[in-house]
């Protein structure tokens, strides 16, 4: 027959407090809640230029955002577009962007990499520019890290 | 024979445990830290505006960035690629905005940077012209005198 081993009673003493070690870990969960968000698959992931003297975003007005890679590839939120060749898609939300009631206030936030070249940003911006779009919000990080 | 009820004193927290050790994990390995966006907002060239020769000849600033970074303003050397906040810019266009207040003259701003210049290069001298604008304001220069005439070549 085997043997049934019975767990001693548990007494006070025996076993130690988890309380604290609970709180904590529910504390720093909540803080990477807060702190952190989760990684968006689909959006760009590029590195922007610093300019600290650069305003914090205003998130209240109307704004469209576009986004341009190192390799000049263009896209719409998290959505590939084309590149700074091929604006045509770009342009075409643009065009409805500015045919809603109040567009003419559009902004479009343009997020470019600080790698990538001036040639690429100017054909996105020379698109706009056909599209009546003159209000354009360069996007940049205030720090380094 | 009856049950043992010797465990039933304490609530067995392993399990609990386990699972919030999992969650905080998984928190700390998918989430990255939020890097604030900032923006500098560049109005371009309207088609719209007025057709009408100005009643002073207004005076334009050619910054021209070259492909390594080196910024020149008005064909003089400036800062390099290496300095982000570019002073000798920024102190160039403070005194051009200032003389333009004093003497009502307007002052355009024209950028032509080279195709193959990066994208930060462009923007360390928007970021010196915004930091400029923002010391002629502390100087009390009006909103619609500052350096706001952008062109991009």
């Amino acid at each position: 027959m085997p043997k049934t081993k019975l767990k001693k009673p548990a007494s006070e003493g025996d076993e130690p407090d988890l309380t604290p070690m609970i709180d904590v870990i529910f504390l720093l969960i909540i803080f990477f809640l807060i702190a952190g968000r989760m990684i968006q698959q689909g959006r760009p992931e590029i590195t922007m230029p610093v300019a600290e003297a650069a305003m914090k975003s205003a998130k209240d007005d109307i704004r469209t955002e576009f986004t341009v890679d190192e390799a000049g590839n263009l896209y719409h939120l998290d959505t590939p577009i084309g590149s700074s060749f091929d604006t045509a898609k770009m342009q075409d939300i643009i065009e409805k962007k500015r045919s809603l009631p109040g567009g003419d206030k559009l902004k479009v936030y343009l997020r470019a990499d600080a790698k990538a070249t001036y040639g690429d940003v100017k054909r996105v911006m020379a698109a706009c520019a056909a599209k009546g779009q003159t209000k354009i919000l360069f996007a940049s990080y205030v720090k380094e890290n | 024979m009856p049950a043992p009820e010797l465990e039933e004193d304490s609530v067995d927290l392993t399990p609990m445990i386990d699972v919030v050790f999992l969650l905080l994990i998984f928190f700390m390995v998918t989430m990255r830290i939020v890097k604030d966006e900032s923006e500098l907002i560049v109005p371009l060239p309207s088609k719209t505006e007025s057709s009408d020769p100005p009643e002073i000849e207004p005076q334009t600033v050619n910054i021209e960035i070259q492909s390594t970074g080196q910024v020149m303003a008005d064909g003089l050397p400036m800062d390099s690629s290496n300095d982000r906040n570019m002073p000798q810019l920024t102190t160039a266009l403070l005194q051009k905005g200032q003389f333009g207040f004093k003497t009502n003259v307007p002052i355009n701003i024209s950028i032509k940077p080279d195709g193959e210049s990066l994208h930060m290069y462009t923007m360390n001298v928007l970021n010196a012209l915004t930091t400029a604008n923002e010391e002629l304001k502390k100087l009390g220069v009006p909103p619609e005198k500052l350096l706001k005439n952008i062109l991009f070549e």
